[in-house]
């Protein structure tokens, strides 16, 4: 049995304090996540005491690391995108020194399907994917858990307790101001058992930084992979291979990161998630009356600039109240975000409601047990109570991709039409910066419109709904094409004409009717069309069918069944 | 698959073969597509299909690049041997006198039989509508209206999106 030596070399450190002063230096940073600011500048300082302790190579001069271990002291919230770019120039430099051979060479190609034996499953989310990334990889974990049904799983997050909500019973750690940690933890081998255990180890990040050759130490059983969605890219050594394997998804059906990540689960673990890409932990029902209130969840922070001040959030809503179905009590919970700057600008939010909105009740979210949100607790604060929300407004993108996974109607405000990044649920509505104004009030009225219906959709229309998920969910053949030709012919036959969006439900006819025809005379695969589906089941009248046909349940059943698992005990 | 949609699909390649021709000037193709005692109204006014074409001709004439851009499907009712389409169009030209490019918008309805299974759709009828440039203005003001109390973007923020990669 060997044992990798648990004391990491300067390379080691150096490649792991390069991915985070990357992230300082490159990712946005406004007062939405100043505290997580704080926690990349906490593990910058443990990785240069871990310098301070390390033997240092010969070729390397201990002036430079002196002076690297100066710069990161010295950075600061004030200085911090003028410091990074000095910091990452340094490491380059001394990287470049410590440059060894790739002791095994990288080829492109096709990834083999991983095993389903693992014992263990060990999964790290880097510090460049932000908390909406992590989650959009959900759909894989939660395909990979199935996969391999017995292994033990352990999760390093860097944001607390959010894989035991989504994937019940896995072990998370969490490693915030502990950046070696995992790579600490997997260098530790007990027992000639844990030694030869089949185990897979992945590294989930937004950047590819290599981190599977460099720091995950080799064992005869150990598969690594690594994941890069903002590159589209999985590298891979399995067994200890003398290849490493790697291929980047260029040709993706939808250019959106969740259709990455169902390529991953088609090559790695052969199971497509199929078309719909995107599968929730709690489906959409109906749970309002009415007589209830609209309870909206607002979140408004981000990691960008903040577009608005809070008093133009207390006017947005304000307009969005003037297009809400009469007679509806909308009630407003604010996310309060994680830093005293965030508090200040909630609480000069609900003052400016106080002006907008005398009537209208607001106040911040609170952990159910009575203390403030704080980053333990926030995702538990938010998800033991997402059941009784009706709906959310965020700018954040956690929540957008979160909050859609528990069956809540979301509206997201999007900087602008970064489409990969958008959510392709259908109860995920969005607006960009442009159109917020002009379209998200109105939207919103209708979608609230929609849900408070206590009548299900007719026959016409949830058979458009049920045209379109067949040909999501299984087979997107010429007679899927036709099917919805078909019954959105009918439903358009006696629609009321003051439907919402009925105009692009007449786009999308004569679109549907263009592509069968064209599709007879020069028939082509029916991937090529896949897109079309994508944008017409993305479309608000389509959204607004889906919703409308899933208001069957009673509101006591279906606000249960939307609660969030309970927190698993690990 | 049901008749209906089996009908419309055919009914739209019409439209689009109506298009094409159009698009092409080919006159003579759309000669083809038209019953000898086709009823067609242009704006209001009811031309022969020889008082049509001819008019047909002319446009070909003094416009270059038609364009017509077909939206949305307003209305349509289909049986086997028997079709109405209504469809929303945009229509652009370029005006050889005055050197510029014009846009319209309107309705075009196709009325059309189809007397034996073996034989192709024929236009019996068509109108083509365009929407009054008073109306657009009117149809213009209320869409889309931005009351001007948000900013519309940020210029730290456009062209970076969540976008960020490193120097690899």
């Amino acid at each position: 049995m060997k044992h990798h030596p648990t004391t990491f070399k300067t390379s080691e450190i150096l490649e792991l304090l390069w991915a985070y002063q990357g992230v300082i230096g490159i990712r946005p940073f406004s007062e939405g996540n100043r505290e997580f600011l704080d926690v990349l500048f906490g593990a910058s300082r443990k990785l240069a005491v871990a310098l301070k302790r390390t033997p240092i190579p010969q070729n390397i001069n201990r002036n430079d690391i002196a002076t690297l271990i100066g710069l990161i002291d010295e950075q600061a919230v004030t200085n911090h995108t003028q410091i990074s770019p000095r910091i990452l120039d340094l490491v380059d430099k001394l990287k470049e020194r410590l440059s060894e051979a790739d002791s095994k060479p990288t080829i492109q190609g096709s990834l083999s399907e991983l095993s389903t034996d693992y014992s263990r499953i060990t999964a790290i989310f880097g510090p460049a994917s932000g908390l909406g990334d992590q989650i959009t990889f959900f759909q894989f974990f939660s395909a990979l858990k199935n996969h391999c049904p017995d292994a033990e799983i352990i999760v390093y997050s860097l944001y607390p307790d959010i894989w035991k909500k989504l994937i019940p019973g896995v072990k998370e750690i969490e490693f915030r101001g502990e950046p070696m940690r995992p790579f600490e933890d997997m260098a530790k081998v007990t027992s000639e058992e844990e030694y030869q255990q089949s185990e897979l180890v992945f590294y989930a990040d937004f950047e590819s930084f290599d981190l599977h050759k460099k720091l995950v130490p080799p064992k005869p059983n150990r598969d690594v992979l690594e994941l890069a969605m903002g590159r589209w890219k999985v590298s891979m050594n399995e067994q200890n291979s003398p290849w490493y394997k790697v291929k980047v998804f260029n040709a993706l059906t939808y250019r959106n990161n969740y259709s990455y990540v169902d390529a991953l689960s088609g090559d790695l673990l052969g199971v497509k998630l199929h078309n719909a890409l995107w599968k929730p932990v709690v489906d959409y029902q109906n749970n309002t009356d009415t007589k209830s209130t609209f309870k909206v969840f607002l979140n408004t922070f981000s990691s960008k600039e903040l577009p608005y001040t809070p008093e133009h959030w207390a006017q947005l809503v304000l307009e969005i109240k003037k297009k809400a179905p009469r007679g509806v009590v909308l009630e407003l919970i604010v996310f309060p975000g994680l830093d005293k700057l965030t508090q200040d600008y909630v609480a000069g939010i609900l003052k400016h409601m106080k002006t907008y909105n005398p009537e209208m009740q607001a106040k911040v979210l609170a952990h159910p047990d009575g203390s403030e949100v704080n980053p333990q607790n926030a995702i538990d604060a938010i998800l033991s109570q997402v059941a009784d929300f009706d709906c959310c407004i965020t700018l954040d993108t956690f929540t957008a991709h979160l909050l859609p996974l528990f069956g809540l109607p979301t509206f997201v405000i999007a900087y602008k039409e970064n489409y990969e990044f958008w959510v392709p649920s259908p109860w995920t509505f969005y607006v960009t910066l442009k159109t917020v104004e002009s379209h998200l009030p109105e939207l919103m009225g209708n979608v609230i419109q929609t849900m408070r219906k206590v009548q299900p959709g007719n026959e016409a229309m949830q058979k458009v709904v049920a045209a379109g998920e067949y040909a999501k969910a299984d087979c997107f053949d010429e007679n899927a094409v036709q099917n919805i030709v078909g019954t959105l012919n009918s439903l358009l036959q006696n629609i009321d004409k003051e439907f919402p969006y009925l105009w692009q439900a007449r786009q999308w006819l004569f679109k549907w009717s263009q592509l069968a025809a064209a599709d007879r005379s020069d028939p082509v695969d029916s991937g090529g069309l896949y897109p079309f589906l994508f944008a017409w089941t993305s479309s608000e009248f389509y959204k607004l069918l889906y919703l409308l046909c899933s208001t069957k349940k009673e509101k006591k059943k279906s606000a249960k069944a939307r609660k969030a698992p309970q927190r698993s005990s690990v | 698959m049901d008749l209906s949609e089996h009908t419309l699909i055919e009914l739209t390649d019409v439209v689009m073969r109506f298009k094409h021709c159009v698009e092409m000037g080919d006159v003579g193709t759309l000669h083809s597509l038209l019953v000898s005692d086709s009823q067609l109204n242009l704006n209001g006014r009811f031309l022969s299909r020889e008082e049509f074409l001819e008019r047909a001709e002319t446009w070909v004439q003094e416009y270059q690049r038609p364009n017509l851009r077909f939206d949305s499907i307003e209305d349509c009712e289909v049986n086997d041997s028997k079709g109405f389409i209504s469809q929303t169009v945009q229509a652009n030209w370029i005006d050889t006198e005055s050197w510029e490019e014009n846009t319209k918008h309107g309705l075009i309805t196709f009325e059309l039989i189809k007397p034996d299974p073996m034989e192709p759709w024929k236009v019996t009828g068509l109108t083509i509508a365009a929407v009054p440039s008073s109306i657009m203005q009117v149809l213009g003001m209320g869409k889309g209206q931005n009351f001007g109390f948000l900013p519309t973007q940020l210029s730290s923020v456009e062209g970076e999106g969540d976008v960020y990669r490193f120097k690899v």
